[in-house]
């Protein structure tokens, strides 16, 4: 009896050990492949790939455009989200009554599973012709629309791991101001944001890399032109588009080199979320330590 | 498992398992190697040509065990000069071959070349509901050159309400972006798009969604409720209009091989103007001879 449940123990940990080898092994492959494939489009254009000239005939594959693209989409998407999703982290966390919140929170939560399809196709229905009308755009496709979807994609994601951070702050502190006499808006200007900082940070950064990544939302609500608009803040402008909207438009019937340099933007895409990921971690491991006495 | 007698019993399955995984990864990329027996043949030159090439060769090979079907692009000038030189076995073409492609080409000339007829392009021009039915219902070749270069930008000018035109058109590495240039005389820097769509289907819905918009498709994406097709020249395209050429935005595509086509070279194109090919042809949304 001893021997086999140890015979059992010893075959359930391999079959962990084999589904976690596999996906380092799949991620390994996927960066191989990434860069094996962006080789060539690097090797042609060297730094020349970050130039705003994307020309097929001339062979000339610059993506500074969509990397523009990308940057300012996501900018607006922050504006918007990040004063929203802190907001409502503190309305959920110290605000609202708890029976609210045990409503509120899965609901919230529940809002980040949302395909991104959907969002875009919301986007491609509703929000274009609003814009058109309501701005008396040419066309409702622009910066604006993006940075709008994207915006409201990431709100949940910085409420629910803002909410976490602040719920996260230990109870004696936040008792000690208010014995102390101050009102409960001093009380979170002075104690609860300041102590919660870094797990605000981390939900930013996860919230920025999912605007960064998004690509079906986005591609549906851009013109997806490479191109810089003049003036470069005109967010009304429909000939823009960003990384990723560019690869899924492009790719489709491209060869050659242009494939390649789809594939570079690409390294260039994972490389930002990358540094974006392990920012984020090392803020929530900061979080942690900080409220562990480490 | 021989390996684990020497270690602890832990340690085995660590070293066991990722070498079981390198080894059936091995074993699943070792599908690759090329066998030195098969007949290779080359084919490249249109875009255009391409995604049926491409298709054609892939349905060919899976018939054809024996030969390989490599596809390029480049160009009808890259494919008509390459075959010229022997680069390619099979040069692709989306027009007839010119006196003017063998300039510096020693030893060939046109006359050598055979051509080969193996599917028509037309491509239709689609518009918004609205400004169909506000009167816009054919345009001239160099209206609609005015409009893709954006020197035309409001439907007032050809006849429609006082709009803005939003122009739609595809993706930078479609074929029928490369062939709206070609039979408009643009090129990417002077077609100046509002919005690049990735597929027909796309192209479509973007007319739909805007009430002021322009846009190309395969023929077979005219919807004559939501997306009508203008007349070009006064010309409807349908198939029978592009088949007798009538139409202006169709031409015929081609492949050329040096002499008459021998072997592998001859199977395959064969093989393209058999009904299966030509209904890949259709398949790739260009229609069949």
């Amino acid at each position: 009896m001893p021997l086999q449940s140890k015979i059992k123990e010893q075959l359930i940990k391999g079959v962990f050990f084999v589904a976690a080898a596999l996906s380092i092994i799949i991620i390994l492959f996927i960066f191989f492949y990434l860069f094996q494939q962006a080789a060539p489009a690097f090797q042609h254009e060297g730094l020349g790939i970050f130039s705003t000239q994307w020309i097929n005939e001339q062979q000339k594959y610059g993506i500074g455009a969509a990397i523009y693209g990308t940057l300012i989409v996501t900018l607006g998407a922050m504006i918007l989200a990040i004063p929203l999703g802190i907001a409502g982290a503190i309305f959920l966390a110290e605000i609202a009554p708890e029976r609210l919140r045990i409503i509120l929170k899965p609901i919230i939560e529940l809002l980040a599973g949302i395909p991104s399809i959907v969002y875009g196709f919301i986007g491609i229905v509703l929000l274009l012709s609003y814009l058109r009308i309501s701005f008396m755009m040419p066309t409702g496709f622009s910066y604006l629309a993006g940075s709008l979807i994207l915006g409201i994609m990431a709100v949940p994601i910085i409420v629910s791991i803002s909410d976490d951070a602040m719920k996260a702050v230990p109870r004696e502190m936040k008792e000690a101001s208010l014995a102390l006499g101050a009102t409960k808006w001093q009380t979170i200007k002075k104690v609860i944001l300041p102590t919660s900082i870094s797990g605000i940070s981390a939900a930013v950064i996860l919230g920025i890399g999912r605007a960064v990544g998004e690509t079906m939302a986005v591609s549906l609500v851009l013109g997806n032109i490479i191109n810089i608009p003049i003036p470069p803040w005109n967010i009304f402008d429909s000939h823009v588009t960003t990384v990723t909207s560019f690869i899924v438009t492009e790719m489709g019937e491209s060869s050659g080199l242009q494939t390649s340099a789809l594939f570079a933007s690409a390294v260039v895409l994972f490389v930002i979320v990358a540094i974006m990921s392990i920012a984020s971690n090392i803020l929530k491991e900061h979080v942690q330590k900080k409220f562990r006495g480490g | 498992m021989v390996i684990s007698i020497k270690y602890e019993k832990g340690k085995t399955k660590m070293l066991a398992i990722p070498l079981l995984v390198c080894l059936i990864a091995t074993l699943l990329l070792s599908g690759c190697t090329q066998n030195a027996s098969k007949t290779t043949i080359s084919c490249g030159g249109s875009t255009t040509v391409q995604p049926i090439a491409d298709a054609c060769a892939q349905a060919f090979m899976a018939q054809y065990s024996n030969v390989t079907v490599q596809v390029y692009g480049g160009g009808s000038a890259v494919g008509i000069k390459g075959v010229a030189q022997g680069t390619y076995t099979i040069g692709d073409a989306s027009r007839a071959a010119k006196q003017s492609d063998f300039t510096g080409i020693t030893g060939v000339n046109l006359t050598d070349l055979v051509q080969t007829k193996i599917a028509l392009d037309g491509i239709a021009i689609i518009v918004s509901k609205a400004v169909y039915d506000a009167g816009v219902t054919n345009l001239s070749k160099s209206q609609l050159k005015g409009i893709y270069n954006n020197t035309i930008n409001n439907w007032k000018q050809v006849g429609g309400p006082d709009e803005a035109i939003f122009v739609v058109g595809r993706d930078s590495s479609s074929g029928t972006y490369t062939s709206i240039n070609d039979m408009l005389g643009l090129n990417s820097t002077t077609q100046k798009l509002d919005k690049a769509a990735s597929e027909n289907a796309q192209v479509k819905s973007s007319v739909v969604g805007q009430d002021n918009s322009i846009g190309y498709v395969g023929l077979g994406f005219v919807d004559n409720t939501t997306t009508p097709a203008v007349r070009i020249n006064g010309i409807y395209p349908d198939i029978r209009t592009v088949k007798d050429n009538t139409y202006p935005l169709s031409r015929a595509l081609f492949m050329y091989t040096k002499g008459p086509a021998t072997g592998a070279a001859k199977i395959f194109i064969d093989f393209v103007l058999s009904p299966p090919g030509q209904q890949i042809v259709a398949q790739e949304e260009f229609v069949p001879l």
